[in-house]
């Protein structure tokens, strides 16, 4: 047995589905998408629980939310459970509608009693369930009430052999039911395959639903039913068309005006919908006349204050990425060090039982440490999503997302990518993930794009050691804002390129609800960390640990010669003539390359080519080897090409396209090199540093 | 009766939606969020530099951005009405 989960976003889904569920859980990608559900197992029930993305409508253009819909459609079910939130039972009842209108197996969870109760908002849940003709549960799934009675009456109505209504569930007004019921009619005889109920499809056949007429056009006398719907906006226009016919062929001007009266009639089913959840709730709902503000409404006096507003922003945001940098560093350190000293152990093991000299190098700088590099991403990870997560749930993200909205708008990006963005600074990997809060696809395919530009937490360790060598002193200081201001500008630049070019939309425009805020439980935001964390780490192991295994192999072989005739060095002296350009030698040129695999391993992999250590310290040995501004030249190079092989994996996955994510990469390449070839010459113009 | 724009409302100024933006997806999500013709609209408060607007249907609130709200006409009723468009 299959039940689904549906609702408004932060209504109670995943807590409900968690309350229920347990630790059962196991998700699911969208075929085709990179929208993910949950499938879990009720306790103590044969049944298989699925929580689908929220959504307002079954009509959405979202991506998302079109996976809900979707799941409704086309997949089998037994009922469906949706969520509302009693708080806001006005609007969250147009949903109740939309998928009453689909399947007559329904049962309302009436969540956030708690919250309703508390706002003064009474609701005779009896009588709403009787002029609804489905079960309504009362619950507060925030503290496992009410779930037993919810379960029961989802079971009855799952078994139930329920005889489809035969009603509307909407009384629509006599304008519209002149239309829909002889469309309705029509297509209750368009011959088998229909695969929703008629009164649904007409429904959507009227408001010029693309994917219902495709699928009615399929059926042995679908025709009919299409043209019929078409000829009635017609008519509505004032136009007469011809009804049936195999395919109706009409010109522009008629079609035009078809579009307008779809959408007319598009405005006129959602109207009739709102009016009768007025007369549903008409003497069941009461509210008591409120004196006092709300809590939502005394928060956001502050959060959302024109100038205080910002403030705190910028203070919840630095204690966020201040715990998730600052404390997650020692433990990054702790896992680093004890591969290393696992390695060690493991290496002189081996050394006991006569293993060669290549095979203890091998355990200790190609196995334990690629997958040191691996874990060490795991306390940032943890930290950084359980941070994120709390702040979606408590709903201060959507007002944060508010507060930056116009900002954002100057590159043409959305308000809810800033926390995403902002979060780059310190990993590119989780910010990729953390782009889904925003609905379009385009908007975080863009930011995905972008956010490789974004110096991370190793990038920027790696520049400050490099900087303060070179310009030491007040000067680095001033090197480093350049270089910080370089990356802006270059993510500012290619936004604004990729907007008009390759993804020329605006930015979805933004109408977003700003949720009451909630404690969130322990159990919502650790479920999904755990759940992001693991998903990152079995996706990069075997890649990381390849690519550290072959980056080991490249310098330690041919064995017994030094650095300098290993086969990196050969690589780098392959690509010196592109390093030239630039005044970069081989070993710079290597170093960029196997920064690749893992930014963090720069400095060493600089110190090993360099012989750092027996001919003195690296910075000392940089110094040496080139000027300032070749030095400057490969911080901004460095700075902005691909950044890691797991940004990448990242990337192919957020994208869910391998095609953007090549155009990624060779932009970023594309975009370091020739930047740093401009500076160059442009120095070189100016006479600086010669 | 006097008509004007969503974005043009002053705060906490109580006025009824009569003509909706014409942007597809976007009169999607007006209409199921609850932004019908005839729904009642309150501007709650506004974001600096001409950002977002917070405003309150339906019992819920909404942010919106001053240019989307510029296409939503709406009806001020007697007695509230205000000068051209600050
Ligand atoms: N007071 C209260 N809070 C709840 C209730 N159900 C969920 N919450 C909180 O509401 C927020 C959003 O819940 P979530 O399950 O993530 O919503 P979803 O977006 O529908 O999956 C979380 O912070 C929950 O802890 C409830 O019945 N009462
Ligand atoms: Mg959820």
């Amino acid at each position: 047995m299959r039940i689904a989960l549906v609702g408004n976003p932060n209504v109670g889904k995943t807590t409900l589905f968690n309350a229920l569920t347990g630790a059962h859980q196991e998700v699911a990608n969208w075929p085709g998408t990179t929208v993910e559900f949950v499938i879990g197992k009720v306790r103590g029930e044969d049944v298989e629980l699925v929580d689908l993305p929220g959504t307002y409508t079954l009509t959405a253009y979202a991506r998302d939310e079109q996976v809900t819909r979707q799941f409704l459609l086309h997949e089998p079910y037994d009922a469906v459970i949706v969520v509302v939130n009693a708080a806001s039972l006005e609007r969250n009842l147009f949903l109740v509608l939309e998928v009453m209108e689909l399947t007559p197996k329904v049962v309302v969870a009436l969540n956030m009693m708690d919250v309703a109760h508390e706002l003064g908002i009474s609701i005779d849940v009896g009588a709403l369930a009787g002029r609804l003709q489905i079960p309504v549960v009362p619950t507060v799934a925030s503290k496992w009430q009410g779930l037993a009675e919810l379960v029961a009456q989802t079971m009855r109505v799952a078994r139930e052999e329920v005889v489809p209504l035969h009603h509307w569930p909407v009384p629509y007004p006599e304008q519209l039911r002149r239309w829909l019921e002889p469309l309705a009619a029509e297509l209750a005889g368009a011959g088998a395959g229909l695969r929703h109920r008629p009164e649904w499809m007409a429904l959507r056949l009227l408001q010029g639903d693309d994917e219902v007429i495709r699928a009615v056009r399929v059926l042995p006398q679908g025709h009919t039913a299409v043209g019929l719907a078409l000829s009635c906006c017609a008519q509505h226009a004032g136009f007469q068309v011809e009804v049936g016919g195999p395919a109706v062929a009409l010109d522009a001007r008629v079609l035009e005006s078809i579009r307008t009266q779809q959408a007319e009639l598009e405005v006129a089913i959602a109207d009739a919908k709102y009016q009768h959840i007025a007369a549903l709730l008409e003497g069941c709902v009461r509210r008591l006349l409120r004196r006092t503000k709300t809590f939502t409404e005394r928060m956001d006096q502050v959060c959302l204050h024109r100038f205080w507003g910002y403030p705190l922003m910028a203070a919840v945001f630095f204690v966020a990425f201040w715990v998730s940098f600052v404390a997650s560093a020692p433990l990054s350190d702790d896992v680093g060090n004890l591969m290393g000293w696992l390695g060690q152990a493991a290496a002189v093991g081996l050394g006991h039982l006569g293993a060669p000299h290549w095979l203890q190098d091998l355990v200790v700088d190609g196995v334990f440490a690629g997958v040191g590099a691996v874990l060490s991403f795991v306390p940032y990870m943890a930290i950084f999503f359980a941070i994120y997560q709390i702040l979606q749930d408590s709903g201060y993200m959507a007002r944060a997302s508010v507060l930056v909205d116009r900002l954002m708008q100057l590159i043409g990006l959305h308000g809810k990518g800033f926390f995403a963005l902002v979060s780059a600074y310190g990993c590119n990997v989780p910010a990729m993930a953390a782009t889904r809060v925003m609905e379009n696809h385009r908007d975080r395919l863009m930011a995905n794009l972008v956010i490789p530009f974004i110096p991370c937490n190793a990038r920027l360790g790696v520049m400050a050691v490099m900087t303060a060598a070179f310009f030491p002193g007040t000067r680095g200081a001033f090197v480093m804002m350049a270089l910080t201001l370089i990356s802006l500008g270059v993510v500012a630049g290619a936004a604004t390129v990729y907007r008009k070019t390759v993804l020329p939309t605006d930015p979805a425009p933004l109408l977003i609800e700003l949720p009451n805020y909630h404690v969130p439980s322990l159990r919502n935001i650790a479920f999904p960390t755990w759940h992001r964390v693991w998903m990152f780490i079995s996706r990069i192991w075997v890649f990381l640990l390849w690519a550290t295994i072959l980056t080991w192999a490249l310098t330690y072989f041919p064995a017994g010669q030094p650095v300098s005739h290993s086969l990196a060095a050969r690589i780098g002296h392959l690509l010196e003539p592109v390093g030239q350009w630039y005044g970069f030698d081989w070993r710079l040129m290597i170093a960029i390359v196997f920064g690749f695999v893992a930014k963090e391993t720069t400095l060493s992999t600089l110190g090993v080519l360099y012989g750092a250590g027996t001919n003195g310290s690296l910075t000392h040995l940089l110094t040496q080897s080139m000027t300032p501004l070749v030095a400057f030249t490969y911080l901004v190079v460095y700075m902005l090409y691909v950044p890691c092989l797991s940004t990448v994996i990242q990337m192919r996955r957020e994208s869910g396209s391998a095609k953007w994510t090549a155009v990624g990469i060779a932009v970023n390449v594309a975009v370091a090199f020739g930047l740093g070839l401009l500076l160059e010459r442009l120095a070189w113009l100016f006479g600086i540093g010669a | 009766m006097q008509t004007l724009y969503l974005a043009e409302l002053r705060e906490q100024v109580s006025a009824e939606v009569s003509g909706l933006s014409a942007h597809p997806a976007f009169r999607n999500r007006m209409l199921t969020l609850g932004i019908t013709p005839g729904s009642q609209v309150v501007v709650i408060r506004r974001m600096p530099f001409g950002g977002p607007l917070e405003i309150e249907v339906r019992g819920t609130r909404l942010a919106i951005r001053q240019a989307d709200a510029a296409q939503i006409a709406v009806r001020v009723k007697n007695g509230q009405e205000q000068e051209a468009a600050p």
